[in-house]
């Protein structure tokens, strides 16, 4: 625990950009930022008295509603480096905090594995151009027009929540870097708010930088 | 057992199972028989919402070959892509029978496969 915390004192600047949407995110960040002392000294503490005490940022974590057993698995993942979305996602969802996730993460390293990774961003072009939408309508207008898109086959059905989105958001962060326009399937009025399709947009515009040009297509930030 | 098979979309948004763990619990009730469309029209119509739930679990899908169920206009269409990209694909008037025809499709051999 307390060489865990010495490291986190690095990890922790790492994922210093998690932003203060959420009013949860404004603790998380906070917390985050200072994990590594804080996890060290608790580790000295533990180490001395044998018992496990709650973190400062655990504590922080639970003034939102968290369980205690959840802060301390969101702290100690910010800490580690996971993915600013799977956090946020995370964040959002705490029912989905749960001790299988924990050990799940621990075993493997990553909410991910690699095949994973390289399924998801199979279908990547050099076009310029992603398109999103809801299934099936943005495979066929990505094929016709022949721009990426995401599709990770029978994999989808094997994945949990979190490593869906995770997923998503690794082949999200592809396009981004890329530089790809984003046309959508669908206009932006006929998004369904509660869909996935909208989580990727509000991915892409708050993560991301990228901004409606239209009612069917996102620019990335300028500088691409 | 039927309620398990016609709220699987919320339970899909509920846990952090995979789809195929769900599909792995709900299937103990599915060793023999898949529910008669008649049935699940029956339950569909008990609460409209579920209409929404599995029409979005449909549009939420990022993997194929996969069956889909979408609203078109007044219509409601289900479909399949397949492995070439190539959507078959049939229309309906009727929301519950659409609805219903899309769950046997997309369930039946998950859930029968799955107990066997």
């Amino acid at each position: 625990m307390f060489v865990d915390g010495a490291f986190s004192i690095v990890s922790g600047a790492a994922v210093g950009g998690f932003t203060c949407e959420t009013g949860i995110g404004c603790l998380a960040a906070a917390g985050i930022l200072s994990y590594g002392a804080d996890t060290a000294g608790h580790g000295i503490v533990a180490l001395w008295t044998g018992e496990q005490q709650t973190t400062f940022g655990a504590q922080l974590l639970m003034k939102t509603g968290l369980s205690q057993a959840q802060a301390e698995i969101l702290y100690g993942l910010g800490a580690a480096g996971v993915e600013l979305a799977t956090l946020k996602y995370l964040v959002k969802s705490p029912a989905l905090l749960t001790d299988d996730l924990l050990r799940s993460y621990k075993a493997e390293g990553s909410f991910l594995p690699s095949k994973i990774k390289d399924l998801s961003v199979l279908h990547i072009t050099n076009s310029g151009e992603t398109v999103l939408g809801h299934f099936p309508g943005y495979i066929n207008k990505a094929n016709l027009k022949g721009a990426s898109f995401f599709d990770i086959g029978d994999a989808w059905n094997d994945l949990t929540p979190v490593q869906r989105w995770a997923a998503n958001t690794h082949f999200l962060d592809a396009i981004a870097s890329k530089g790809d326009i984003v046309k959508l399937s669908l206009t932006k009025g006929e998004i369904n708010p509660n869909s996935y399709l909208a989580k990727e947009i509000e991915y892409l515009t708050g993560q991301k930088g990228y901004k409606w040009v239209n009612q069917w297509s996102l620019r990335p930030p300028s500088g691409y | 057992m039927l309620k398990d098979l016609l709220y699987f979309p919320e339970k899909i948004e509920q846990t952090n199972m995979s789809i195929n763990e769900i599909c792995d619990i709900i299937s103990d009730g599915y060793t023999k028989q898949f529910p008669k469309l008649e049935e699940l029209i029956g339950g569909l119509r008990s609460n409209r919402k579920l209409i929404g739930l599995w029409m979005q679990f449909s549009e939420n899908k990022r993997g194929s070959p996969s069956w889909y169920f979408l609203k078109a206009g007044e219509k409601y269409i289900v479909g399949y892509l397949d492995t070439d990209y190539q959507c078959n694909e049939g229309m309906f008037e009727d929301q519950y029978f659409a609805c219903a025809v899309f769950i046997k499709l997309e369930m039946e051999s998950r859930l029968i496969a799955t107990a066997g």
